[in-house]
C-alpha cells in the first residue's frame, strides 16, 4: 500500500486500468477529499455532496482511459467534478427546496467568530450566480490560477478574473448586509 | 493627498485579489483615506479576507472510498445514463466492473430495502389501528343507538311490521360490519407475516462482509444487521397492535 500511496497519478491510473482493486482504492482515496470539498463548497449541503461526490468518483474511475497521460490528472478531475456540480445545481434550482431556511438556521448554531464567518461565507456563496461560485471555489478551495480556471470552464482568463472580483464584492456585501464587521479597522499608513 | 484615481484604486485592488494579496498587503490605503467609496469597500474586502481564511480552515472531510467500490462492484450504472453534459465525455467508457475478490456488500441498498419494507409494514400498521380506532369509539355509540331504536321499537304497538325489519337490518348490519373487521384484520395479521418473511429473506441473501468493504468505517454506513436491528422494534409493535386488535374485535352481536 505503501508503494500505492507515493505512486505518481499516472502510474495509478494505469493500475485502476488494469482491474487492480487496490489501485482503484489508491485513487478514490486520493483524491475523494478534493472532489467532496468541491462538491460541499458548490452545493453548501452535505448528503448533496456526498451523493455528487460519489458519481463524480465513479465517473472518473469509468472514463479514466479518456485522460490524456501527458497532462496533469487534478485538472482534468476537477474539471468534471466542476461539471457535475454545475449540472446538479441546475436541476435543484427546478425543484423547490427550503435550502436557503436549512442554511440560515445552520449558521446561527455556531458559537465562535471564526465558525461563524465561514458559514456566513458558505451560506453567501449559495446565493452566487454559478460562474461566480465555480471560480471562486476553484480560486481559494483549490488555489488555482484565473488562467487554470478558465482553461477549465472555456472563459477567456479575463472573464474569470471579472467573475471573481465580482464573486468577491457580492459575498462582502452579503457579509456587510448581515451585520458582520471586521475585527480590525481601517488605519492610515 | 493621494493622486491615484478610484479606477485605479479598483485595478490596483483587482490585480492584489488575483496576486492573492490581501487587502492589507498593498498600498491602497493612502487613496481610501481621502476617498470614502473606497474606504468603504476597502473595508468590505478587508473583512472578506478574514472570512476567506475562516471558510477554507473549515474545510469538510468524507470517507467515500468503502461506497464508491461498492458501487463500482455492482455495477451501479445510475450515473452514466442520464444525460448532463458530460454524456460525450463518457460515451465508449470501459466500465470497471470485473474488480478481483468477493463482492463487497452494498449497505446503501440493503438499507433502501429495509426502508421500503418499513415503509410498507408502516403502512399496513396505519390502516389497522384506524379501523381498530374506528371499531373503538363507534361500536358502543352503534349498540347504544340500536338499542334506543330498538327500545322505541318496543314502545310503539302500532307498528309491529316495521319493528321487525329495522331488527333485521341491524342484525345484518353488526354481523357484516363484525365480518370485515375480523377479514382486515386476518388480512393485515397475514401481510405483516409475508414483511416478516421478506425481511429474513433478504437478510439471508445478503452477501457476507469482505476486509476490503469494512463498511463499519464510513460514518453513513453502518453494519449490515443495523437495519433489522431498527425493524425489531417495529415488528414488536406491530404485534401488540394486532393483539389489541384481536383483544377489542366486537363477538358476533346477540340476536335481539
Amino acid at each position: 500500500m505503501d508503494s500505492l500511496a507515493t505512486a505518481d497519478d499516472a502510474a495509478l491510473v494505469r493500475r485502476c486500468l488494469a482491474g487492480d482493486e487496490a489501485g482503484v482504492r489508491a485513487l478514490v482515496e486520493r483524491f475523494q477529499g478534493m472532489v467532496f470539498g468541491i462538491c460541499f463548497r458548490m452545493l453548501g449541503q452535505r448528503e448533496d455532496a456526498e451523493d455528487v461526490a460519489q458519481e463524480v468518483l465513479l465517473r472518473i474511475l469509468r472514463s479514466l482511459h479518456r485522460w490524456d497521460p501527458s497532462r496533469p490528472l487534478k485538472p482534468w478531475l476537477l474539471t468534471i467534478t466542476a461539471n457535475r456540480c454545475r449540472t446538479f445545481l441546475e436541476k435543484r434550482s427546478r425543484q423547490p427546496l427550503c435550502g436557503d431556511f436549512v442554511a440560515q438556521l445552520a449558521v446561527e448554531e455556531h458559537g465562535n467568530r471564526s465558525q461563524d464567518l465561514a458559514a456566513e461565507l458558505q451560506l453567501a456563496l449559495q446565493k452566487l450566480r454559478d460562474e461566480y461560485r465555480t471560480c471562486f471555489v476553484l480560486f481559494y478551495q483549490e488555489q488555482l490560477s484565473c488562467s487554470e480556471i478558465g482553461d477549465m470552464i472555456r472563459c477567456p482568463r479575463g472573464t474569470v478574473k471579472t467573475w471573481l472580483h465580482r464573486a468577491r464584492r457580492e459575498l462582502a456585501e452579503h457579509l456587510q448586509r448581515r451585520g458582520i464587521v471586521p475585527d480590525v479597522h481601517y488605519e492610515l499608513r | 493627498m493621494s493622486t491615484m484615481s478610484c479606477a485605479e484604486f479598483e485595478r490596483l485592488l483587482e490585480a492584489a485579489i488575483e496576486g492573492r494579496s490581501t487587502v492589507d498587503e498593498v498600498s491602497l490605503d493612502r487613496h481610501a483615506a481621502d476617498c470614502p467609496a473606497c474606504r468603504a469597500l476597502c473595508e468590505q474586502q478587508r473583512l472578506l479576507d478574514q472570512a476567506i481564511v475562516a471558510w477554507q480552515a473549515s474545510a469538510p472531510e468524507a470517507e467515500l472510498a468503502d461506497a464508491v467500490l461498492a458501487r463500482l462492484a455492482f455495477g451501479d450504472a445510475d450515473d452514466v445514463t442520464d444525460s448532463d453534459g458530460l454524456s460525450i465525455e463518457l460515451e465508449g467508457s470501459r466500465s470497471i466492473t470485473s474488480l478481483p475478490g468477493p463482492a463487497p456488500v452494498v449497505p446503501t441498498r440493503s438499507r433502501a430495502t429495509a426502508r421500503r419494507i418499513a415503509s410498507g409494514i408502516a403502512a399496513v400498521a396505519a390502516v389497522v389501528l384506524l379501523v381498530a380506532g374506528w371499531q373503538w369509539f363507534r361500536s358502543p355509540q352503534d349498540t347504544e343507538s340500536t338499542q334506543l331504536v330498538v327500545t322505541s321499537v318496543e314502545h310503539a304497538p302500532d307498528v309491529p311490521a316495521e319493528a321487525d325489519d329495522n331488527d333485521a337490518e341491524v342484525e345484518t348490519l353488526l354481523r357484516s360490519a363484525s365480518s370485515a373487521y375480523r377479514v382486515l384484520a386476518l388480512d393485515a395479521a397475514s401481510a405483516v407475516a409475508d414483511a416478516s418473511k421478506l425481511v429474513a429473506a433478504t437478510n439471508r441473501l445478503a452477501p457476507p462482509e469482505t476486509p476490503a468493504a469494512a463498511v463499519g468505517n464510513h460514518p453513513d454506513v453502518p453494519p449490515d444487521d443495523a437495519w433489522e436491528r431498527d425493524l425489531k422494534p417495529i415488528g414488536r409493535q406491530f404485534g401488540e397492535a394486532l393483539d389489541f386488535l384481536f383483544d377489542v374485535a366486537p363477538e358476533p352481536p346477540p340476536s335481539i
